[in-house]
């Protein structure tokens, strides 16, 4: 099976792509590392196209895997987030979850969730290591 | 998918002896719809998520909170890129420097139209000089014009006068008449290749010298 589709073209990933007035657009992560190493576009796109299509725009970038200082970096064009936004482009839910991370929107419940998850399991990983000392 | 797959080959076998520097392969790791299920997966039953009703209510009350910010903050960002472009003080903002920039527009215009009409005055002036001078030169040829028509008429007057004394009027007819029989002028003579002159209808001797042999060619010719 093949596990590549050709483009007729070389295509710009900072944007360009088909944008039609009434179409629904969302702004997503898109991912443009290679194996084993994860990097993401934010970019908009028509919201019916797949994952490596042309997007409309770049909004900003995010790398997932931390650096030799523990932080894992994003960056954000906010004020075309803002004018995307305001035209009803559809946030998916990483792209938000960073957002309200960032400040920018309100804390996503995905977030709380997974805090208080890893909470939950820090806290019985600890009890059952005091039994086992114990 | 197999569509694609029928296309690729295709321009595979087009473009076979050309290497495709315009083409960018873009990878994926999807399986497609119609593979089926993996023999090693075939008996898995995925597990379901267990979540308490503490946490599934916590949740809802956040998804619940969550949506409603979110709506109040996309009429917001609505709004204000709706002002953005049609707010009072934006419009204010555009209709001033449109302002500013017709006053501007018409400073120029303002400069433009007086260098223009001190170089229409200066124009039309010398313009008028020239007319008044032709005109003047018009004049003064008209008057020399005249003068000389004037001398010529007079010159005429002049001939005639001096003529007029030798007209014949009536008091002097009988003298011109007395002085015309007297004076009888026989035009009838004949001329010969010399010039001379030979009078009357009877040829005699010429006036002047001239020989018989003369006479005899003349005739000849004649």
């Amino acid at each position: 099976m093949r596990a590549y589709r050709l483009l007729k073209k070389l295509m710009p990933s900072s944007g360009g792509g088909d944008d039609f007035e009434k179409a629904k657009k969302s702004i997503r992560l898109a991912r443009y590392g290679c194996a084993n190493r994860p990097f993401y576009h934010i970019v908009v796109v028509l919201q019916r196209r797949d994952c490596k299509a042309h997007p409309i725009e770049q909004l900003g970038t995010y790398d997932p895997m931390e650096n030799h200082n523990g932080e894992k970096l994003v960056s954000f064009n906010l004020e075309r987030i803002k004018y995307w936004m305001a035209k009803k482009a559809r946030l998916t839910n990483p792209v938000a979850e960073l957002l309200g991370l960032s400040g920018f929107l309100p804390i996503h419940p995905h977030t709380y969730m997974t805090a208080w998850r890893n909470r939950q399991k820090n806290k019985t990983e600890s009890e059952q290591s005091e039994t086992v000392t114990n | 998918m197999q569509n694609l797959c029928k296309v690729e080959l295709l321009y595979g076998k087009l473009l076979c002896k050309t290497k495709a520097i315009n083409q960018q392969p873009v990878r994926y790791t999807r399986k497609p719809r119609w593979l089926p299920k993996a023999p090693s997966k075939m008996f898995r039953v995925p597990v379901r998520p267990q979540i308490s009703t503490d946490e599934r209510n916590e949740l809802f009350r956040l998804f619940t909170n969550y949506r409603t910010t979110m709506k109040s903050i996309q009429k917001q960002l609505e709004y204000e890129l709706e002002t953005s472009y049609t707010g009072q003080e934006v419009l204010q903002e555009i209709a001033n420097k449109e302002e500013m920039l017709w006053a501007k527009c018409m400073d120029i215009n303002d400069n433009w139209n007086a260098e223009v009409a001190l170089d229409r005055e200066q124009r039309l002036a010398n313009e008028r000089e020239a007319r008044r001078e032709e005109i003047l030169a018009q004049l003064i040829e008209k008057e020399e014009e005249k003068q000389k028509k004037l001398e010529a008429i007079e010159e005429i007057i002049r001939l005639e006068k001096e003529k007029s004394k030798t007209y014949i009027t009536i008091e002097n007819i009988d003298e011109a008449i007395e002085k015309a029989l007297d004076h009888v002028v026989d035009h009838k003579y004949a001329l010969d290749l010399a010039g001379n002159i030979f009078k009357g209808n009877d040829p005699i001797e010429p006036t002047t010298g001239t020989t018989s042999s003369h006479q005899l060619r003349v005739q000849s010719i004649n």
